[in-house]
């Protein structure tokens, strides 16, 4: 049986809003698909495991986890980087995006550099920009953020928000998404509220695996999901 | 100004009560007649006033510190969880006020927010406050717990005579610590086998500080067995009972114990703080059983992650018959996914806005969910129907309170007594 491999980068360190949520959805999806699964982790101090995973997550923390992470990502980012260019996907969200992303600069002036996986500059305002969210393309969840994002040319973005009960978020480009790196801002948790972006994970990583009707129960649920928030934010 | 903002509060409140359920209105309307309200009536306390915060357990540490402190004879003011604001306060202040603004009582205990508890010590600075933890909550309000930690340093920096905090959670330790000559801070501790006893220990929000902040005890708790607690105070132990059984119960009673002896001193009285527990209920919606025709419904609250795990894992198994109700008032469950659900094995109906939101995880869980009835109405109907006496909800704050009024429950939380 083909095995699908995650690693889950610092998942006590980062986890902040139900950021196993992501894994969670990834492993049963692709167990309803029929996949084997393993899952393997890595926490500040902790070296990389020896097998190279179909998938790296890493989540999202509060200022002084992502700032812990940022330095013990010094010491794996050749490795990771290695990895991305065999052939590992990525996701991001929150604080994790900041992670994978060119830098991070602190309200202070500090920059922190990132993994450099997308071609996002992340700056933090200090204000907060919260709520709920429906995206053009179809995603839904929440958005909790005071990142000011610098994209380069290609933009990328995974999205527009469409609708929001925070009129400052209307129109918000979230995350990062290029085939090989995906990344957002979006809770939810992003996947288990958007299941057809854990499918096209998926299918990146398995281009032969076919999405079946095993998944239509957890497909039904998330939509009557994102039809809640989309009734309460769209009127 | 004080008998007009008194008179007219006291009209706004009578009518809201007639509706059933408490409201900031009258205290809002008092305020704006009288802006110095709060000094005007809590500025006259004889024996001082003492703020509890943090970002759970407050409501309980309060109303069990209240009790120890009745049980020494004092009259204590308080206020209930709801009142925890400004205008709040000035609501509840309002029951207890004569004409002049005066009030009968020695001392005020009093709950305060993370984040607005500043701008009551603004007006009122407390004499003591007690910090009971810093956990993930309200994250949608306050970001991160980074926040919370600025805000309840604020509280520190206003507060008169002395600080007394949880020193198990590392992040109030070092809060007090760096108070501690102006403030004397001390801690309560809880012993590492009590805290390994439960699933997930004491959830507190995560900390990269590695030094070390300890503080002189004030009280500690030695362990904790079902509905009780042994708790040490100046080297003598006693056991004590809690409202509902939680490592999180029991830290909030050593807690109470430890600041009611900072404010006691030598009038401190282990017996009587002993026997003032023994009566002592679950606090409004915290672990509440209501009755109501014939069946015995156990709220768990929602509030946020840590109060939710500590609650399940509090569980001596899985419940029977579950319904699970939660509304905007939790703008983003998204945490719901970093529970660890062991203890729950179903639900028999989800209901609320976020009805879809739960139904998913239980799914990736591969529990069942039951009816899923947007409508906590028609949801608790259905629920009500299903056989069997025993039944435990899962609800957040406001499907608490909104439960409570459904049920007829018109009792504000809290108060004098």
């Amino acid at each position: 049986m083909v095995k699908f491999k995650v690693l889950h980068l610092y998942p006590s360190t980062l986890k902040l809003n139900g950021e196993s949520g992501n894994v969670l959805a990834l492993l049963k999806r692709a167990e309803l698909l029929g996949l084997d699964t393993s899952t393997s982790f890595s926490e500040l101090g902790m070296s990389l495991p020896a097998i190279r995973p179909d998938l790296i997550f890493i989540g999202s923390g509060v200022q002084s986890a992502t700032l812990a992470v940022a330095e013990d990502l010094l010491a794996k980012a050749q490795q990771i980087r290695r990895w991305v260019s065999e052939g590992s996907k990525v996701l991001a969200v929150g604080t994790g995006f900041d992670l994978i992303s060119e830098e991070l600069v602190l309200l202070d002036g500090t920059v922190v550099k990132g993994l450099a996986l997308t071609n996002t500059r992340h700056r933090i305002t200090g204000k907060h920009l919260v709520g709920e969210v429906v995206l053009e393309s179809d995603f839904a969840g929440f958005i909790n953020s005071d990142r000011s994002i610098t994209r380069g040319s290609d933009g990328l973005a995974l999205g527009k928000v469409k609708y929001s009960d925070e009129s400052r978020l209307i129109g918000y480009l979230d995350g990062y998404s290029d085939g090989k790196v995906w990344a957002s801002n979006v809770q939810g948790p992003l996947l288990p509220m958007n299941p057809h972006l854990a499918d096209k994970i998926i299918s990146a990583i398995f281009p032969k695996i076919k999405i079946t009707s095993e998944l239509s129960e957890l497909d039904l649920l998330a939509s009557k999901a994102r039809n809640s928030i989309s009734a309460r934010i769209s009127r | 100004m004080i008998p007009l903002a008194v008179l007219v509060g006291w009209m706004f409140r009578f009518v809201l009560r007639l509706r059933g359920g408490g409201s900031s209105v009258p205290g809002r309307v008092a305020l704006l007649i009288e802006p110095k309200f709060l000094q005007k009536t809590l500025g006259r306390m004889a024996k001082g006033i003492y703020f509890v915060s943090g970002s759970n357990g407050k409501s309980t540490t309060t109303a069990m510190l209240v009790a120890v402190m009745r049980n020494h004879g004092l009259k204590v003011l308080t206020n209930p969880s709801g009142g925890n604001i400004p205008q709040g306060l000035a609501s509840a202040l309002l029951a207890d006020v004569d004409l002049l603004g005066r009030l009968k009582h020695d001392v005020a205990v009093l709950e305060v927010d993370e984040a607005y508890g500043k701008l009551i010590a603004r007006k009122v600075a407390p004499n003591g406050l007690l910090i009971t933890n810093l956990q993930f909550d309200q994250l949608n309000r306050f970001h991160s717990p980074d926040e919370v930690f600025e805000h309840l340093n604020d509280l520190a920096l206003l507060t008169k005579d002395f600080l007394v905090v949880n020193g198990s959670d590392s992040n109030t330790e070092r809060l007090a610590f760096n108070h501690r000559d102006r403030l004397g801070s001390t801690g309560v501790y809880v012993s590492k086998s009590a805290i390994d006893k439960a699933a997930h220990g004491l959830l507190s929000a995560p900390s990269f500080e590695n030094e070390n902040n300890e503080l002189p005890r004030q009280a500690s708790l030695e362990s904790t067995n079902g509905l009780t607690a042994t708790i040490k105070v100046d080297g003598d132990t006693t056991t004590v009972a809690i409202p509902t059984a939680g490592l999180h119960y029991a830290v909030d009673a050593a807690l109470a114990f430890g600041m009611a002896k900072r404010i006691l001193g030598t009038e401190f009285n282990l017996d009587k703080a002993t026997e003032a527990m023994s009566g002592f209920g679950p606090v409004y919606g915290r672990g509440e059983v209501i009755e109501y025709q014939g069946q015995k419904l156990r709220i768990i609250m929602m509030k946020n992650l840590p109060s939710l795990q500590a609650n399940l894992d509090a569980l001596e198994s899985s419940p029977s018959k579950v319904w699970i109700s939660v509304d905007e008032g939790t703008p983003d469950p998204s945490w719901i996914y970093d529970i660890d659900l062991a203890k729950l094995s179903h639900a028999n109906v989800i209901s609320g806005t976020k009805t879809f939101q739960w139904a998913t995880r239980l799914a990736y869980e591969g529990k069942s969910f039951g009816k899923l009835i947007e409508n906590e109405e028609e949801a608790l109907d259905y629920f009500l129907a299903l056989p069997g006496k025993e039944k435990t909800a899962i609800i957040n704050y406001e499907q608490m309170m909104w439960l409570r009024k459904h049920l007829g429950l018109l009792d504000l939380e809290g108060g004098n007594g």
